[in-house]
């Protein structure tokens, strides 16, 4: 055998380094294009990653991890959870591995009022000693006052609060949305009844249960999102439930696994019939798909320049088999096998590769580093038209490394350059020996 | 002149195509990457360019140009004794408008927030009330957007969006009864007053002052409501009712533009007019989709600049290739040199050939960015069947299928910058070795 196994690498790098002729300089350009498709693919993929994280943050910010309660979208007359079904629910939902912690809650729409201003929000009424991990989540978005949601109290996030004029100490009106429905036709029924005793007894049933409560705490909107929470108890005159609740809210170990904890719920046979399971991804599900599907979108054409770059890499290692067509066929007439000539130079663009890649990781690592910096020197010389790329309520840009989303980058252009290394090699090496001698 | 005038232009041709060499194959590898980034770039652009384009059309089809609204006129400071402000009159408002050239027709129409109710919940949405006669140009653009009935604006009618139909589970020709959000607001307030005194102070009298104008209303038509949300269309006079109108008065202005595209500047227009009273207004077509759109265009000039970087890696492997070639002529190059040719002819020669790569790659990419923009929604299809991804659901874009616009400009801008970029890639190592020693390349 007339070459050592290090002969491949040998040449291959012998090759990159050439004196006096031009290779080197096709080959920073071929690293350079490498670099390119690299670095683009990564910061790309990293600021697409965090504009979704930070989106599923601010989901995940409020919401129970999944509230199990009466299936009322299909319109039909809303008959509350009974006693009974609820306490299986609740014992099903703190019996599965996946839950945290379960407590029984009151949920709907409400109105709330003061001095002629107002606004209408979801809410939840709930137990504080029960639900105190949902409670605890609630705090990082507390911007005054507190979270105790002692008796008579509501604690509402402060765009609702602004709406109406009021802040942390302030007394509001607040009434179930439902009730206005009922309020409404009754009131209308009432108007068309020409016997004054009838009418009378009409108005005896309009029932819009209106409540006094105290502001104690204050949440920010745009993190915590537009519900406003208040006791159990309170949820429960609201909505005229007595004793009963509208459903189940539970926290879940893994958030990001809900799916699961929800066949879990649906499968376990304790669900009764007529009950759903909604889940914190279930409120920006449209707004999810859209960000996994531009990400599928941008790594296609993320692909586009990695191979754009591999035809650069291609055209080096084309133009360095022709130069050394006739050391490759003194290497086969030495009785090198053809294995051995095409590694030299699929070593070659290996070399180029591997540099482009690391010079593209380093590059967009350091630009996603400044990207605050970089965006802001846009913005100057742009005159401020730049500003939050998606155009979303996220104050700066966020950025999340993915080590997987970065070994996949760095595979598909490592391959990439590698195929487009090994063709013109392979034809390289297939040359007669003779044949090129002669040339 | 030492040779005829398109030397530069024939040599360069002539390098492209060696004998028994392997230039061709580099070549052909530069202009498949000048094709890719055109046809990239092709595509791209003309899927944003139409999706904005089908939308902006979707939003002019069922909105008013430009819609004037009176709103509550604001209150006097507390404290202060400044007289409140006297109400403006809807016909000076009108006079205003139709002094405007570019204003085609101006109606008096009454519009405002509802709460229509039926079984469910009441839902509030934007309505409208149409004069008989006079709105008929926005009565035929939403006519085109009956899913179902007609439009129908002679009797107690109403016509709502498809999707709220379903809501308030109605068909055409069931009733529904609707009221104007400001009065249920003020029922709602009272009925809470009355209910928080206590239960000896109560009185009959208070149930008896509390009023409510429902009005009862047919649905006679069903409008594809695709995405500007919630909306109902219904006689004029019933909005009078409905909004506590005294006599003739109305609550808004209709006005339709001999160029929608003017409805910005019409706005501008009427916020600098002195005259122009300042509890009007002014809400063009265009408002609905604005923050939409405006992301959209984001994305597009994102995508834009994304695109260019394959065009710049695509010109790196044009200059690997005028690399290669000028190496390669060095000596023909060193004996142009030594009989007389100029630099400039030189560099002309390369860039020549660069040249041609570009326009060929244009071409190809033009001609592949045309093909998949034709057979788009095939791909979709086929894609979606094989992976079982749809790309572009409707729910998130609103279009059945993938729109597309092909525009000049784009494609001009798109061909210039592939052109340039490829010309400025060989004529730096065109300039390198055109100025080379004819000595010193003759001997080596």
């Amino acid at each position: 055998m007339p070459l050592s196994s290090t002969a491949p690498a040998f040449l291959a790098l012998r090759y990159l380094r050439p004196k006096r002729t031009f290779v080197s300089v096709i080959t920073i350009v071929s690293i350079l294009g490498v670099a390119l498709g690299v670095g683009s693919m990564v910061v790309v993929r990293s600021v697409m990653k965090g504009f979704e994280v930070d989106f599923r943050k601010v989901l995940i910010g409020a919401e129970p991890h999944a509230l199990l309660s009466v299936d009322d979208s299909s319109g039909a007359t809303r008959a509350p959870a009974t006693e009974e079904e609820w306490r299986r629910v609740l014992a099903m939902a703190r019996g599965q591995a996946e839950t945290l912690s379960a407590a029984p809650v009151t949920t709907g729409v409400i109105y709330a009022e003061r001095e002629g201003a107002q606004t209408a929000m979801p809410f939840f009424g709930l137990l504080p000693d029960e639900s105190r991990a949902h409670l605890e989540k609630l705090r990082k978005h507390l911007i005054d006052g507190d979270l105790a949601l002692a008796e008579g109290t509501i604690v509402l996030s402060d765009e609702k609060a602004n709406d109406i004029g009021v802040r942390v100490g302030d007394e509001i009106s607040i009434y179930a949305s439902g009730n206005v429905n009922t309020m409404v036709k009754k009131f209308r029924e009432a108007m068309d009844m020409r016997d004054e005793k009838k009418r009378k007894a009409a108005h005896k049933e309009i029932k819009l249960r209106p409540r006094k409560v105290r502001v104690s705490g204050v949440l920010r909107a745009s993190s915590g999102g537009w519900y406003a929470y208040v006791p159990m108890k309170t949820g429960q005159e609201l909505l005229g439930l007595g004793q009963g609740v509208s459903g189940v809210a539970a926290e879940l170990r893994d958030p990001e696994r809900a799916e699961e904890a929800k066949s879990k719920y649906t499968g376990s046979g304790a669900l009764p019939a007529g009950w759903k399971v909604q889940l914190w991804t279930d409120a920006g599900e449209a707004r999810l798909a859209a960000m996994q599907n531009e990400q599928i979108m941008m790594l296609l054409v993320l692909s586009v320049i990695a191979l754009v770059a591999a035809f650069s890499v291609m055209n080096t290692t084309i133009t360095v088999t022709t130069q050394k067509r006739r050391e490759i066929g003194v290497l086969a007439a030495l009785g090198s096998e053809e294995r051995q000539i095409t590694s030299i130079f699929v070593i070659q663009s290996a070399v180029v590769g591997v540099l482009g890649t690391l010079l593209g990781l380093a590059g967009s690592f350091l630009l996603l580093w400044l990207r605050d910096d970089v965006r802001g020197i846009i913005a100057a010389l742009t005159g401020g038209r730049v500003q939050a790329i998606e155009g979303v309520f996220l104050a700066n840009i966020p950025a999340l490394v993915s080590p997987l989303d970065v070994a996949v980058t760095c595979v598909i252009s490592l391959a990439l350059c590698l195929l487009a290394g090994f063709i013109p090699a392979w034809f390289a090496a297939r040359v007669e020996p003779a044949a090129a001698l002669r040339d | 002149m030492l040779m005829f005038r398109r030397f530069s232009i024939f040599l360069g041709l002539r390098y492209l195509r060696p004998k028994r060499s392997f230039v061709s194959v580099i070549t052909i590898i530069s202009v498949l990457g000048v094709m890719l980034g055109v046809g990239v770039l092709m595509v791209g652009m003309s899927i944003f360019k139409g999706w904005q384009v089908e939308f902006r059309k979707m939003m002019l089809g069922s909105s008013p140009h430009v819609l004037l609204s009176r709103q509550e006129a604001p209150l006097p400071p507390p404290g202060s004794d400044l007289p409140p402000v006297p109400r403006t009159s809807w016909r000076e408002v009108l006079r205003l408008v139709q002094s405007r050239p570019e204003v085609l027709s101006a109606v008096p129409v009454t519009s405002g927030i509802v709460a229509v109710e039926s079984e469910g919940e009441p839902q509030i949405l934007g309505g409208l009330g149409l004069p008989p006669e006079g709105a008929e140009a926005l009565i035929e653009r939403l006519k085109k957007q009956l899913a179902e009935g007609s439009f129908d604006l002679e009797g107690d009618n109403i016509i709502i969006t498809d999707k709220l139909a379903a809501r308030l589970k109605v068909k055409v020709g069931d009733s529904v009864v609707i009221h104007s959000a400001d009065n249920l607001r003020k029922l709602m307030s009272e009925v809470r007053e009355i209910e928080e005194k206590a239960e000896a102070a109560r009185e009959e009298a208070d149930y008896d002052g509390v009023t409510i104008l429902p009005q009862e209303l047919t649905v006679t038509g069903l409008l594809r409501g695709e995405f500007l949300g919630d909306r109902g269309y219904f006689p004029l006079h019933i909005g009078r009712d409905l909004f506590n109108l005294e006599g003739d008065d109305v609550s808004g202005l209709e006005i339709e533009l001999r160029d929608p595209e003017a409805a910005e500047a019409l706005r501008v227009a009427f916020f600098e007019m002195p005259e122009f009273p300042v509890d009007w207004e002014v809400h063009a077509w265009s408002d609905g989709g604005g923050t939409l759109l405006q992301m959209v265009e984001n994305q597009k000039s994102l995508m834009y600049f994304l695109l260019l970087i394959i065009m710049v890696v695509a010109a790196f492997c044009v200059m690997n290739t005028t690399i290669t070639v000028t190496v390669q002529k060095r000596r023909e190059i060193g004996i142009l040199t030594a009989l007389g040719t100029q630099t400039g002819q030189i560099i002309r020669v390369f860039l020549a050939q660069a040249a041609v790569v570009s326009v060929a790659g244009i071409v190809m990419g033009l001609v592949g960015g045309g093909l998949f923009l034709r057979w788009r929604n095939e791909i979709r299809r086929l894609v979606a069947d094989l992976t079982g991804r749809d790309f572009f659901p409707q729910d998130i874009y609103f279009l059945s299928s993938i729109p597309s616009e092909v525009q000049t400009a784009d494609l001009l801008s798109i061909c210039g910058v592939a052109v340039l970029l490829c010309l400025l890639a060989a004529y730096i190592p065109a300039w390198v070795a055109a100025r080379v020693d004819p000595a010193v390349a003759l001997r080596d």
